[in-house]
């Protein structure tokens, strides 16, 4: 079985949990829960602080989505869950300036670790107060236009728009390969 | 409406640092009064911004600010000031450049006028609590939303880059709040650099530490080396992180939670460093499987 991972990871309340509600073929597993026979491959014999998600392409072939925990600490199951990641996508909440700091943080941990394909999804960007794209990128501390991942909004409850997002991070892969 | 927010979530250090990177035009105001940021009052300041570089102070309930100032500086005869006064509405220039212009003020007496702007913005550094909105304005510095002009009476014709005013803001400041105590990198932590070539003048503490910024030395080994205090070195370090000069990594050997202000225990930094090296390599995925992955996405969604 060919599996391909994508981490989501974001803020407390950025729309990781819809993320993956929206497009998993499956019951997510979320905090606290037991885990399940995909999940406890990754950490055995425990109960797990992450949400799961799981799309099946083909008999051979299968999308698992991991959210990171939702607590501000790096902790092991942030190790975990990005040594099994092939990419990765940054959900940061638009209108939610003050979140801002914390997501520059996750950015920067996530880009001392590993180098992998990653966008950004802006969510809540048509609500009132919602920063621009570019004025979030200044705040997460991406200054260089020509060195930024990819930035667009996303609709955490809507299966096009995850789909869309998704699309667009698998383009940014099949394009670095050619 | 640009960019907005609670004084609370964002120091000043970073919204300059936002509107350098952007090369914002505008006005930045900061209000700290509590009670909303759609209400201004006498605790309102407009910081005026050309292409990201600060021009000037303006405060929306006290006009001409810049000729008291000339005023109480005793630079300018009664009768000189009087005449500034009359010039409001047919001013074109800045009244520092006006003045410079008809020989009234010489350029020492210009920059010491903006020198007082400056401290009056560094004082604002103190504020840790209140609103700040960003007013972006058009190619002829004018305010989108309320059409404003940039007021050149209360401009010198002087100005610092917003990054400068937030290094010097934040040296300024006798004791950290809660917000910036919160950002101070660890004492295990490295860093990296942001840019190869400082155009501001370094503190020598802010110069070790921008030296040895090759993401294996950490602060405490700066301070082995230097004889700085750590407390002193965290600071001076803050201040490279805020105006976007470095970038806090964690260093190879300590947990990836030092990066984090959190303290985690000996126990679980074990056990991540004990997971790391059990897990094995990732596969690579096949050009297959991303060609159909993304086939599947689009016919199904």
């Amino acid at each position: 079985m060919e599996v391909f991972n994508i981490a989501i990871t974001g803020n407390v309340g950025a729309g990781k949990t819809s993320f993956i509600k929206t497009i998993s073929e499956i019951e997510v597993v979320s905090t606290e829960k037991k885990a399940s026979d995909e999940v406890s491959s990754l950490k055995q014999d425990t109960t797990v602080a992450l949400d799961f998600g799981r799309l099946t392409l083909n008999k051979d072939q299968v999308l698992y989505l991991y959210g990171t925990p939702g607590q501000s600490r790096f902790d092991f199951m942030w190790d975990i869950i990005i040594e099994k990641a092939h990419a990765y996508i940054l959900l940061v909440d638009a209108h939610r300036p003050q979140d801002f700091h914390s997501c520059r943080r996750i950015l920067n941990f996530m880009r001392s670790k590993v180098d992998l394909p990653m966008l950004i999804g802006l969510t809540h960007a048509d609500c009132e107060g919602a920063w621009q794209a570019e004025d979030i990128a200044l705040a997460l501390g991406l200054k260089n236009p020509q060195r930024r991942p990819n930035i667009i909004t996303v609709n955490a409850s809507d299966a096009s728009s995850v789909a869309q997002s998704l699309i667009c991070l698998l383009e940014q892969l099949m394009t670095a390969r050619v | 409406m640009g960019i907005s927010g609670s004084l609370k979530d964002f120091t000043l250090p970073e919204i300059l640092q936002i509107i350098d990177g952007g090369s914002k035009s505008g006005r930045l105001l900061i209000n700290s009064s509590l009670k909303g940021k759609e209400l201004q009052d006498k605790s309102t300041n407009y910081l005026w911004f050309q292409e990201g570089i600060f021009v000037a102070i303006s405060n929306p309930f006290k006009y001409n600010n810049l000729l008291n100032l000339i005023k109480k500086e005793n630079l300018l005869s009664a009768k000189n000031i009087v005449k500034l006064y009359s010039l409001e509405k047919e001013l074109n220039t800045s009244l520092g450049s006006y003045c410079l212009e008809n020989s009234l003020l010489n350029i020492d007496r210009v920059k010491q006028l903006f020198e007082k702007q400056l401290e009056m913005v560094y004082s604002l550094f103190q504020l840790d609590s209140g609103w700040f909105v960003f007013e972006d304005a058009d190619g002829n510095n004018q305010i989108l939303e309320s059409k404003e002009k940039f007021p050149f009476m209360e401009m010198t014709g002087e100005n610092r880059e917003a990054l400068a005013i937030a290094l010097q803001g934040m040296r300024s400041l006798e004791k950290l709040d809660a917000r910036l105590i919160e950002q101070m990198p660890e004492p295990n932590s490295g860093f990296i650099k942001l840019v190869n070539r400082v155009k501001y003048k370094l503190l020598p503490i802010e110069a070790c530490i921008f030296d040895d910024a090759n993401g294996q030395s950490s602060l405490k080994k700066i301070a082995q080396k230097t004889l700085f205090e750590i407390s002193d070195l965290q600071e001076a370090a803050l201040r490279l992180i805020l105006i976007g000069l470095l970038e806090e990594v964690p260093i190879a050997g300590y947990s990836s939670h030092s990066y984090n202000s959190i303290q985690l225990d000996r126990e679980i930094a074990t056990s991540s460093a004990k997971t790391a090296v059990k897990t094995k390599a990732k596969k690579q995925v096949s050009n297959s499987m991303l060609g159909n992955l993304v086939s599947f996405l689009r016919n199904n969604f």
